[in-house]
Parts: structure tokens; sequence; C-alpha cells
């Protein structure tokens, strides 16, 4: 329910009087910038004039280099081109028999006050005898490079907008989280500096036994409804945080701005599995709990779930 | 060609959603000379600016934001000089009675006050709140509920002063 103070504060300030003059000012500094614009008129359309055209919003440097390099951006690359660069990166994470990462991609950019960051592998699934599963192995390069591009877009846009007077920072790594004898899990750590921070996380599995990309509801038997169960398990743990720390809060149970109270985890809720078998369940920072909370895992435990998950994925 | 069709455009939204322009200006400096002049400023400006618009959709968006910037440069120029004490001068409830609940605004920093204003008085969604002040929308969220809270709280002090 909204507080009545509140209400009578809205009400209060659409009452906030309208001076006679005021329409008679605008108009005057309509007029005075109207007759100022003609003036520099011829300027400006011969810088207009000369304006790039738009890019196709998310062009990775490596594919489109000369086309990209104006004048003021500083742009590196370091990629597929360079094969030392990727055998390097192939050794640094721990993989499996099953899955690679065998090159990545770097997009970097920097302009003023902006910059962004962004890096992604190439993944490659090979069943036991080392052939490549060409379906799962597009399907999971997909969802990483729809992902890195429309971060790349947000990016681009942003520098568009600022006219370059905006600060902002964007940054993009991976690292592989899980890889045990059921999944492959690879980890996107994302933050955005803005006026504020973000950090957002995004991680993509590949089920070993079938060689699938899969999301949560592929760990739950058909028809389950674990997005309920889990869900319900979050808010009890949110309650027992906020009641043992005043300064937990997250936002269940609030009657003020019931909009954003958490209801559900989505049914692709970012999820990995821990090194004790749990179920842990991310939320990005803002989207359960005030910033100042940073991003929040709930593990869940297993017999929670424990009626509906398929064998193997989760340990008790 | 483009560019005059752009400024008309302005021009029309201008003179659609000054008075409201007005009133969020007047919630930072709360005198109509002063709120007045924000408006004048953010009008110019806007004028001035329109030819480099990408986007027609973006126009409203963009004039709260110039608004909401002008005010905010204003306030901190003049900060000492914006008055506070009128509120105890007499005691005739039913014109302070008003003047105060504008006045709670106080305890809001600059930004949670653009956010109050904008989403709560001028029903803008989240999302657009968001791209005015540019800002995620989930810091404007956060925002948001920080900032009812503070105002419920200095709200509810003024209540407790009138019935005392």
């Amino acid at each position: 329910m909204r507080d009545k103070r509140l209400e009578h504060m809205r009400e209060d300030y659409t009452q906030i009087e309208i001076p006679k003059e005021l329409r008679g000012k605008v108009e005057g500094a309509m007029a005075r910038a109207k007759k100022e614009q003609n003036v520099t008129a011829y300027e400006r359309s011969g810088r207009d004039g000369e304006r790039r055209p738009k890019r196709k919003a998310a062009v990775w440097i490596t594919r489109a280099a000369g086309a990209v390099v104006a004048a003021m951006l500083v742009v590196t690359v370091l990629a597929n081109t360079n094969a030392d660069v990727a055998y390097a990166m192939e050794k640094i994470p721990v993989l499996g028999a099953f899955v690679k990462v065998v090159t990545f991609r770097s997009y970097e950019r920097k302009d003023n006050n902006m910059e962004a960051d962004i890096k992604a592998p190439e993944i490659r699934v090979e069943n036991s005898e080392g052939e490549v599963l060409e379906e799962t192995t597009e399907d999971l390069n997909r969802k990483i490079q729809e992902y890195t591009d429309e971060l790349i877009a947000m990016y681009e846009a942003d520098v568009e907008a600022a006219g370059g007077e905006g600060h902002e920072s964007v940054e993009l790594d991976y690292s592989v989280v899980t890889d045990n004898d059921k999944l492959f899990s690879i980890r996107f750590n994302q933050l955005i500096i803005m006026a504020s921070g973000s950090e957002s996380i995004r991680i993509y599995h590949v089920d070993k036994a079938t060689g699938k990309v899969i999301t949560l509801e592929g760990l739950f038997r058909d028809g389950a409804d674990y997005v309920k169960a889990i869900s319900e398990n979050i808010k009890e743990q949110m309650k027992a945080r906020m009641a043992e720390d005043e300064n937990k809060i997250y936002w269940v149970d609030n009657v003020d701005m019931p909009e954003l109270n958490f209801q559900q985890i989505k049914e692709d809720a970012t999820f990995y599995v821990n090194e004790t078998g749990r179920l842990v369940i991310v939320f990005d920072e803002y989207e359960v709990a005030p910033g100042y909370m940073g991003y929040q895992e709930f593990e869940i435990p297993t017999e929670v779930v424990e009626d509906i998950v398929k064998e193997g994925y989760l340990e008790a | 060609m483009r560019q005059e069709l752009l400024q008309k455009k302005v021009e029309e939204k201008i003179l659609d959603s000054y008075e409201d322009l007005y009133r969020l200006a007047y919630s930072y400096v709360r005198n109509a000379d002063d709120a007045m002049d924000i408006v004048q400023e953010s009008v110019y400006k806007a004028m001035k600016n329109a030819g480099r618009m990408k986007e027609e959709g973006y126009i409203a968006t963009w004039l709260w934001r110039i608004t909401v910037n002008t005010a905010i440069d204003f306030i901190r120029k003049n900060r000492r000089e914006v008055a506070t004490e009128t509120f105890y001068e007499t005691g005739k409830e039913d014109t302070y009675a008003d003047v105060d609940t504008i006045e709670a605004l106080e305890v809001l920093d600059d930004r949670e006050r653009a956010v109050v204003v904008l989403r709560f008085f001028e029903d803008r969604k989240i999302q657009e709140v968001a791209e005015i002040l540019n800002e995620n929308v989930n810091t404007v969220k956060s925002i948001l509920y920080r900032s009812l809270k503070k105002l419920k709280v200095e709200l509810a002090k003024g209540d407790a002063l009138y019935e005392g």
C-alpha cells in the first residue's frame, strides 16, 4: 500500500502553480536559439556531412579492422590471427576432455572517458573420439556471440549518445567454473561502470552426457516445478539473512514497492554447481537487492529439489 | 532539411511539456524566478542542439535530461542561496501544508530527487527514468527504494510536528 503522505506530496507537486509569464519566456528562448542557429548552420552541416556512416552495431574489430578505426579511438587487435596467443589461452583454463576453449576474441575500444574491454572464447565440443560436435559447438558459440554482440552494441550506442562526453567502462571476462563428469560450465563476469557500477553474471553449460548446451530446466525432470521449489527456498534464505544481519536488505515482502519484490527465479536463471555438488543460483547486482549488496548467490540445499532433479547432477 | 524537421519536433515537444519541466525545476529551487530561468536555459540548449539528436523518439527523454542537468547545475552553483526558512514564518496551515511536503524533497540528493520526481510525480516508467539519467534500470530501482524510504521518515517527522 502506498503511503498516504507520499500521495499527498504528489498531489502538492501537481499543484505547483505555473507563472503566467513562463510561456512567453519559453518562446523567447526558442526564438533566440533559432536565430543563433542560423548563423552557425553552415559550420554544422559541413561537419555532419563528414560523419562516417553508422556502422552495423556489433562488428568484431578483428573482422572489420580497417573500416572502424576512426581518429579518436584506439584499437588493439589480439585474436585468432595470432596462433601463439590462442594457444596460450587454451592452456589457461583447466578443461575436460570434451570441451575446449580453442581461441578467443577480444574487443577493445577507448573513446575519451569511455572504454570497453570484452573478451570472449570460442569453444569446441568434442566427443570421446575427438570428433567435433558441430551442433553444440555452434549453438554455444552463437549464444556467447549474441551475448557479447549485445554488450558491444550497447556500448557503441552509449558512445554515440554521449557525443564524447560520456563516462563508462564495460568489461567482460570469463572463466570455467565447473568441469566435472556431468557438466562443463563457463562463466562470464560483466562489469559496467557508469555513474555507478553494475555487475552481471552469465554462465553457459554443456551437458557432457548428451553433448548439448543446457539451461537450468535441463537439470530437472520434465514438467517438474523447479521454479517454485527453488524460489520458495530462496525467499526463506533472504528472510533468514535479513533477520540475522540488519545491514542486509533483499527485496522480499516489501510493502511500499511491491513491484520490486522478488517473486520467482526465471526458468533459465543463472546457476552453477559448486565443488560440493550443490546447486547455486546467481543474481546480478540490483536484481534482488539494493546495489550495495553486490551480486548475490544462494546455495540450494539438495533436499529441496531431490524429488525432481535428474540423477547425477547434484549431490546431497 | 532533416535538422529543421527535428528542430520543429523539439519545438512542439517543448510547447507540449514546458509546464512539466517547470515543476521539475521548481522542485529543485522552490522559487518561481529561478525555476523559470532553468526552464528558459534548458529550452535554449535543447533548441540549439536539436540537430544532434539521433532519433525522434528520444526527444522527450532528452528534454528531461537537459532540464534535470540544468537544474542540478543551477543548484550546485547557488547551493547556499536556496531559501529554506520561509516555512516558520506564520502558522497558517492551509497554505503551508503544501509547501512542507515538497520541502521534504530536501532530504534527497540531486539524483534521488530526480528519480522521485520523474517516477513518482511525473509517472515516467523506470526504463525511461534510467534513460533520462543515463543510469542502469536497476540502479534507478534501488535509488527509488532508498529515496522513498528517506522521504517517509521525513514526512512522518512533519506530521509529528503538527500533532504535537
